[in-house]
């Protein structure tokens, strides 16, 4: 749980400094709203497919 | 014309190196450097600056408690040692080697090899991390400079010296 936890503070830095970083004059959105829709896909997609990875391998165990 | 350069010298020399520091791309990639996000709180982007200050500054902080400040040293990490010198202070703190006390000298114990902190690992991975980010952040900063029209234009309120 705690390597989930230190993951996760990673993935939203990473997410903050991405958004901050990368803005153009023509970013439609707000920095906070991109920043969690940033976080959300790129931790929710990890994270799936560490899931995806782990049913594969007890499947097959 | 020499009457200028002499005049604009002396107008430099009056305002002093510090102002003149805070407006050139290079005083504020040193202070950048040092400092994640205070060259772009220099440059007129306040709230970007202090965003990444926040968060790279933070991510900084945490790393180097958890790793009891071995992070810094050289001598636990002589590679990614240079990754955390993305942030200036990581290079500042090193020459004071806070952790040269952790380290075993000699046949260490697998018993004390053991107290290592469970943690310790972890929290080099967000120092050379912060590191990481600190160069991407810096990188923005001289893009902004090269190309203004890329980026975004300040907030209401927010003035650009740019």
């Amino acid at each position: 749980m705690s390597d989930l936890a230190a993951f996760l503070l990673l993935t939203l830095v990473i997410s903050i400094v991405h958004v901050l970083v990368t803005r153009t004059a023509r970013s439609p959105q707000s920095v906070r709203r991109e920043t969690t829709r940033y976080f959300l896909s790129a931790a929710g997609g990890m994270l799936l497919l560490g899931l995806i990875i782990e049913v594969i391998s007890e499947l097959f165990q | 014309m020499l009457v200028d350069i002499i005049s604009a010298s002396s107008s430099r020399c009056r305002d002093g190196i510090l102002p003149l520091m805070l407006h050139t791309i290079l005083g504020q990639l040193l202070s950048s450097w040092l400092l994640p996000g205070s060259g772009h709180i220099l440059s007129g982007r306040k709230n970007t600056g202090i965003w990444l200050l926040l968060a790279i500054n933070g991510l900084w902080i945490l790393g180097m408690w958890l790793s009891n400040f071995e992070a810094s040293s050289q001598q636990f990490h002589p590679w990614l040692f240079w990754v955390g010198t993305g942030c200036g202070s990581t290079l500042v703190l090193s020459w004071f080697e806070p952790a040269s006390d952790l380290a075993l000298r000699g046949l260490a114990t697998v018993q004390k090899y053991q107290d290592v902190p469970k943690w310790n690992d972890t929290g080099a991975l967000l120092v050379y991390c912060a590191g990481l980010l600190n160069l991407l952040s810096c990188l923005d900063l001289l893009d902004a400079r090269i190309d203004p029209s890329r980026r975004e234009t300040p907030a209401d309120g927010e003035e650009n010296s740019r």
